[in-house]
C-alpha cells in the first residue's frame, strides 16, 4: 500500500542529474546571486578608499562562488540521507564544542576554535545547521497528537539548550541567541500550548533582572546599558560605547529617501563607521542607495524567505518541513537582528548580514541552509518513512 | 506501516505556520519601518549632524602679518589595533612598547585582549619613523589611518592667540576655536596681524619681569592705534599649542590673560577721568586742586601714597597719580559723565577682538559717590588688557578709539568712535610724557622713543575683599609721544619687591613696558628722536579719518 501511495511521486533514484537540476526553484536562486552581488557592489563601495582592504569585494565574490557550489551539492544530496545524518551530525558538532571547551583556542578572551590539523574551525557555526537538521529529525520520529504536552517538548528543550549554553560559555552571545530563536520557532511550531508559551515568557521576563546581575560578563552589562540609554534617548559618549550606533545612525539618516549615489557616502568611505564592510555593512547601502535601496534589499530578502516558507509548506515530510522552516529563521534571525542592530533597536552582538556583509562562515552557513532548503524542495513529495531505519 | 502522523493533522500546524510566517512579516516591517524613520529623521532633522561629516578639507593654515607659519596642519599616521584579530596579545604589546617605549605595556596588554572590541587607538600621530618602526615589526592585526595633526612650528610662540585644536582637529582655544569653521573649509591661509618679533619680544620680556618680580602672572598687548591691530598679544605663564592637551584643566598657563582675565588696572584709569573732566568742560588745564588732605566719601578716607605737597595741576595729578585729586576731578565731573566716557571707550563690555572667552568686565553694581570716586582711579572696575589698550589708543588717535583685531586683511568697517576731541587727548598726552620725564614712570622712558605713559597699581583682590601684600601692576603707554602710533601695556600679577625696589608698578610695570618699547620700537620703524619735547606745545592734531586721507 505504502509503496503505491509513493508511486505517484518521482523517486529520487528515477531522475536524471539534469532533470533534478531543472527542477531546482531557479527564480530563489537568482534572487540570492542577486543578495550576493548587492553586497559586494556595496563591500566595494566601503572599502576602495582603503587599499589595505582591496581584495575584499574580490574575495568576497569568490567565497560566495564556493558556497554557492557546496549550496548545490547539499541541495542535491536526497532528502533521506539529511534525516540519517542529522543525529550524527549534530552529536559529533557537540562533541567538538565541547573539545572547544577542553582544547579550544582562545583569541582574544572567547574560545571559539577548534585545531584540526591545518585548519581552525568554529563548531558553533556548524551547530546552527546541526541543530535545525536534529531538532527536524526529533520532530519527524516524535510528533504525535498529543503534541502540545510539554514533555514531548522536553528533549526538544536539551537538544536547544545544551550547545546554546556551551557557546554562551565561548562567549559568543550572537550565536546563542540565533540558536534559541530558531529553535524557539521550531518548537512553537512543533505545537507547544500556547499556555506554557505564556507561561515561559513570562518566567523570561521574571529572570531577566538576575540574568543581568548574576549570569551577564561585566562587559556585557556594559553593551546592555549602553543600548538601554540610547533606547531611551539618554546622552550616551559617543566617542565610545555608542559610537558604532550613532554613525551608523548618521550615515542612514544622510542617505535620506534616495541616497548620495553609488560610492559617495562619506560616513561608510572615511572610515566613521567601525567593522562598516562586516555587521554594519546596511549603512553603506543605506548611505549610497537611501531608504528605498535598503527596504529594497530587506524586501529582496523577505521575498527569498518567503520562498523558502512555502517550500516548507509543500513538503510532505515533517522532517523537510521543519528543517525547511529552521534553515529559514536562521537566516532570518540574521537578517533582522543586524538590522535592528544597525538601528540601535538591539544590543551590538556581532551578527552578520548574510551575503552582503564580508565573512566566510556566515556566507557558508547561509548558503548551506538554502542547500537544505532546495534538498527539501527537490525531496518534498517523499513521505521519508523511518521505520526499520534507526 | 505507514507514517506516524501526517503532518497536516498537527493540532493547529497551518495556523502555527501562519503565525511564523506573520512574525517574520512583521519583523520585516518593523526594520523598515525604524530605517523610514531614522532616514526622513536624517534627510530633516539631522541634516547639521550629517553635514558635519563632509569631507574635510585640509585645516588652514595660520599666518603672521609677514607670512610667517604659526599654524598648519600635517599627515601623520596613527596606529590603532583590531583585537579580534590579535591570537597574542602579550606579544604584539610587547612588540609595540619595543619601539613605542612612553606605551604602558600592561595597559595595553588589556586593551588588546578586549576581543569585543574590533577598533582600539593604540597611539595616534605616529611621526613618520615610529611608523616605519612599527610597520617593520610586522605584528598582526595593526592597522594605520593618516589623519591630519595640527603643528604650531613656532611652540610657545603667541601660544594663546593661536590656541590648539584637538586631535580630531576641531578648534579648542584661541583663534582656533574662534575661528574654527572658517579654518575647518581650509582655502587661504588666515592671516593675523601679529608681528612675530614684535611677539617674541613681547613674550621674552615678559618672561624676564617673571623671573626678576616672581610674578604669578603677567600678560602684554602691543597694539598698532592707528588701525586697531593688534601687533603683540601675550600672557604669562606661555603655552606651547603642541603640548596643550597635556596640561591640566586649571593648569595656570591655560588662561589667556590679555583676553580671558579682568583686573583691577588702578591709576592708569586717571589720564581717563582727566581726559573726560577737561574734555567736558567740568575742570580746566589751569585749575589747580589741593591733595593734602585724605578725602573722605559716603565714610569711606581716600588719601595718598605719598604727600604732595601745594595745590596741584591737572597734570600733576597724572604724573603724581593723586588719588585725591583724581577723585576731585570725578566729583567736579559727575557720576553720569564718568559712566559715558568708561562706556564710549567700551569698558563696560567685553572686547570684541576675535578669540574665544573674550572676558566680561566687572562693573561696580551701582555708580553712586563711592563706587564713582573709585572707578576714577581704577578701583572696583575690572577690565581685561586688552579691553583696555583698546580703550587707551584714544591718546594715541586724537581722542578716537578703534576696536582692537587680530585679523588682518579683513575689510570689514571696524568702528572708530571719538570719546574726546583731539586738542584734550593731545593735552593727556603730554601728562603722560611728563608722568615719564618726572613722575611715576620714569622707568619705562627709553632714549629716543619719547613713552607716555602711566603706571597704575592696585591692591589685588582676594576671597572676601583686597590681599595687603598682593599687587596688580600695569603700564600703559603710547609711543612715540609727539605723534603716538602705538599702545603697549603691561600687567603684571603680584610682583615681588626686592632690596632697593617697592613693589608698585613704577619698579616692575613700567621698567617692563620700557624694555618692550626699547627693543620693539625699531623693528616697527619708528624713528628715535632726541628734540627737547616741548610741554603743552601742541603738535600737529589730526583725526584718524583725517590721517587716513592723507595716505
Amino acid at each position: 500500500m505504502a509503496r503505491a501511495a509513493r508511486a505517484s511521486a518521482i523517486r529520487f533514484e528515477d531522475r536524471t542529474l539534469a532533470g533534478t537540476l531543472g527542477e531546482l526553484p531557479w527564480g530563489l536562486v537568482l534572487m540570492l546571486i542577486t543578495v550576493a552581488c548587492i553586497g559586494t557592489a556595496a563591500l566595494y563601495s566601503s572599502t576602495f578608499t582603503n587599499p589595505e582592504e582591496a581584495g575584499l569585494p574580490a574575495r568576497h565574490a569568490v567565497r560566495f562562488a564556493i558556497s554557492l557550489g557546496i549550496m548545490f551539492v547539499i541541495a542535491l544530496v536526497p532528502i533521506g540521507i539529511w534525516l540519517r545524518a542529522a543525529w550524527p551530525a549534530y552529536f559529533v558538532t557537540l562533541a567538538m564544542l565541547v573539545g572547544v571547551e577542553l582544547f579550544g583556542l582562545t583569541r582574544g578572551g572567547a574560545t571559539r576554535w577548534l585545531q584540526l590539523g591545518p585548519i581552525g574551525v568554529q563548531p558553533s557555526e556548524f551547530m546552527k545547521l546541526a541543530l535545525t537538521l536534529a531538532l527536524a529529525r526529533y520532530y519527524h520520529n516524535n510528533l504525535t497528537f498529543q503534541s502540545g504536552r510539554f514533555f514531548i517538548h522536553l528533549p526538544a528543550l536539551f537538544i536547544i539548550i545544551v550547545p546554546a549554553a556551551l557557546i554562551f560559555k565561548q562567549p559568543d552571545f550572537g550565536t546563542t541567541l540565533a540558536l534559541i530563536a530558531s529553535g524557539a520557532v521550531l518548537i512553537f511550531l512543533a505545537g507547544l500550548y500556547y499556555r506554557i508559551i505564556a507561561a515561559v515568557f513570562l518566567a523570561g521576563i521574571a529572570s531577566a533582572w538576575p540574568i543581568y546581575m548574576f549570569v551577564l560578563q561585566d562587559y556585557q552589562r556594559e553593551r546592555v546599558n549602553t543600548f538601554l540609554a540610547q533606547l531611551t534617548g539618554q546622552a550616551v559618549n559617543t566617542l565610545d560605547d555608542g559610537y558604532q550606533i550613532e554613525q551608523a545612525k548618521i550615515a542612514i539618516g544622510s542617505g535620506g529617501w534616495q541616497g548620495r549615489g553609488f560610492m559617495e557616502g562619506t560616513q561608510a568611505q572615511l572610515d566613521y563607521i567601525p567593522e562598516q564592510h562586516t555587521d554594519f555593512i546596511l549603512t553603506v547601502i543605506a548611505e549610497e542607495f537611501g531608504f528605498l535601496g535598503a527596504t529594497g534589499l530587506l524586501a529582496l530578502w523577505a521575498a527569498i524567505l518567503g520562498w523558502g516558507l512555502v517550500i516548507a509548506g509543500r513538503s510532505a515530510s515533517l522532517f523537510g518541513r521543519f528543517a525547511a522552516v529552521g534553515c529559514v529563521a536562521t537566516v532570518a534571525f540574521f537578517i533582522l537582528f543586524n538590522v535592528a542592530m544597525v538601528l540601535g533597536l538591539v544590543p551590538v552582538v556581532g551578527v552578520p548580514l548574510p551575503l552582503v556583509s564580508y565573512g566566510g562562515t556566515v556566507m557558508f552557513t547561509t548558503m548551506a541552509c538554502f542547500g537544505i532548503l532546495l534538498s527539501v524542495h527537490i525531496g518534498r513529495d517523499e513521505r521519508l518513512s523511518t521505520q526499520g531505519m534507526i | 506501516m505507514t507514517d506516524r502522523l501526517v503532518t497536516s493533522e498537527v493540532e493547529g500546524s497551518a495556523l502555527r505556520a501562519r503565525l511564523v510566517s506573520l512574525a517574520l512579516c512583521a519583523g520585516f516591517f518593523a526594520v523598515s519601518m525604524k530605517a523610514g524613520f531614522v532616514a526622513l529623521a536624517g534627510s530633516s532633522g539631522q541634516e547639521g549632524v550629517s553635514t558635519a561629516f563632509e569631507e574635510p578639507a585640509r585645516r588652514a593654515d595660520i599666518v603672521d602679518r609677514n607670512g610667517v607659519l604659526l599654524a598648519t596642519s600635517v599627515n601623520v599616521y596613527s596606529l590603532f589595533a583590531d583585537p579580534r584579530a590579535i591570537w597574542e596579545p602579550e606579544v604584539v604589546a610587547a612588540g609595540l612598547v619595543s619601539v613605542l617605549p612612553e606605551l604602558d605595556v600592561d595597559t595595553l596588554t588589556r586593551r588588546l585582549s578586549d576581543n569585543e572590541r574590533a577598533f582600539v587607538w593604540i597611539k595616534r600621530g605616529l611621526t613618520p619613523r615610529q611608523h616605519k618602526a612599527v610597520f617593520d615589526l610586522n605584528l598582526e592585526g595593526l592597522g594605520f589611518r593618516e589623519e591630519s595633526r595640527r603643528v604650531y612650528p613656532r611652540k610657545t610662540l603667541a601660544g594663546h592667540v593661536l590656541g590648539y585644536a584637538g586631535t580630531d582637529g576641531q578648534g579648542l582655544a584661541g583663534v582656533e576655536y574662534a575661528l574654527d569653521a572658517e579654518l575647518a573649509d581650509g582655502g587661504q591661509p588666515l592671516r593675523l596681524t601679529i608681528d612675530s618679533s614684535v611677539q617674541h619680544m613681547l613674550e621674552s620680556e615678559l618672561s624676564t619681569a617673571a623671573t626678576e618680580y616672581e610674578i604669578e602672572g603677567g600678560a602684554g598687548v602691543v597694539l598698532n592705534a592707528r588701525n586697531g591691530e593688534v601687533l603683540g598679544l601675550a600672557s604669562w605663564p606661555p603655552i606651547d599649542p603642541n603640548r596643550a592637551h597635556t596640561l591640566a584643566g586649571d593648569d595656570p598657563a591655560r588662561a589667556n590673560r590679555a583676553v580671558n582675565s579682568v583686573f583691577e588696572l588702578g591709576s592708569v584709569f586717571k589720564p581717563i577721568t582727566v581726559a573726560a573732566g577737561i574734555d567736558t568742560g567740568a575742570i580746566r588745564p589751569s585749575d589747580t586742586f589741593d591733595v593734602e588732605e585724605p578725602i573722605v566719601i559716603a565714610g569711606r578716607r581716600i588719601g595718598d601714597t605719598h604727600r604732595i605737597p601745594g595745590p596741584i595741576s591737572p597734570a600733576k595729578i597724572v604724573s603724581e597719580s593723586s588719588n585725591i585729586g583724581t577723585v576731585k576731578v570725578a566729583l567736579m565731573l559727575g557720576a553720569r559723565r564718568q559712566q559715558d566716557i568708561l562706556e564710549n571707550l567700551g569698558l563696560f563690555e567685553r572686547s570684541p577682538i576675535e578669540l574665544a572667552g573674550s572676558a566680561d568686565p566687572i562693573l561696580p553694581s551701582r555708580f553712586d559717590d563711592i563706587h564713582a570716586a573709585t572707578v576714577s582711579y581704577g578701583h572696583g572696575i575690572a577690565v581685561s588688557p586688552i579691553a583696555f589698550a583698546g580703550a587707551f589708543s584714544m591718546f594715541a588717535n586724537s581722542g578716537e578709539v578703534i576696536e582692537p583685531t587680530i585679523l588682518a586683511n579683513r575689510n570689514t568697517e571696524r568702528e572708530v568712535r571719538r570719546v574726546v576731541s583731539a586738542p584734550t587727548a593731545s593735552l593727556i598726552t603730554h601728562m603722560l610724557r611728563e608722568a615719564v620725564v618726572d613722575g611715576t614712570g620714569g622707568q619705562a622712558e627709553v632714549a629716543g622713543y619719547r613713552v607716555a605713559g602711566k603706571t597704575g597699581t592696585a591692591e589685588k583682590p582676594v576671597a572676601g575683599g583686597y590681599a595687603n601684600n598682593a599687587n596688580i601692576a600695569s603700564f600703559a603707554a603710547v609711543f612715540p609721544a609727539d605723534s603716538p602710533e602705538y599702545v603697549v601695556l603691561i600687567v603684571l600679577d603680584s610682583p615681588k619687591a626686592d632690596v632697593g625696589r617697592g613693589r608698585t608698578a613704577a619698579w616692575n610695570a613700567a621698567p617692563t613696558a620700557g624694555r618692550v618699547i626699547n627693543r620693539v620700537a625699531p623693528s616697527l620703524g619708528v624713528e628715535p628722536s632726541f628734540d627737547d619735547y616741548g610741554p603743552y606745545e601742541s603738535p600737529l592734531v589730526r583725526s584718524v579719518a583725517e590721517r587716513r586721507s592723507t595716505l
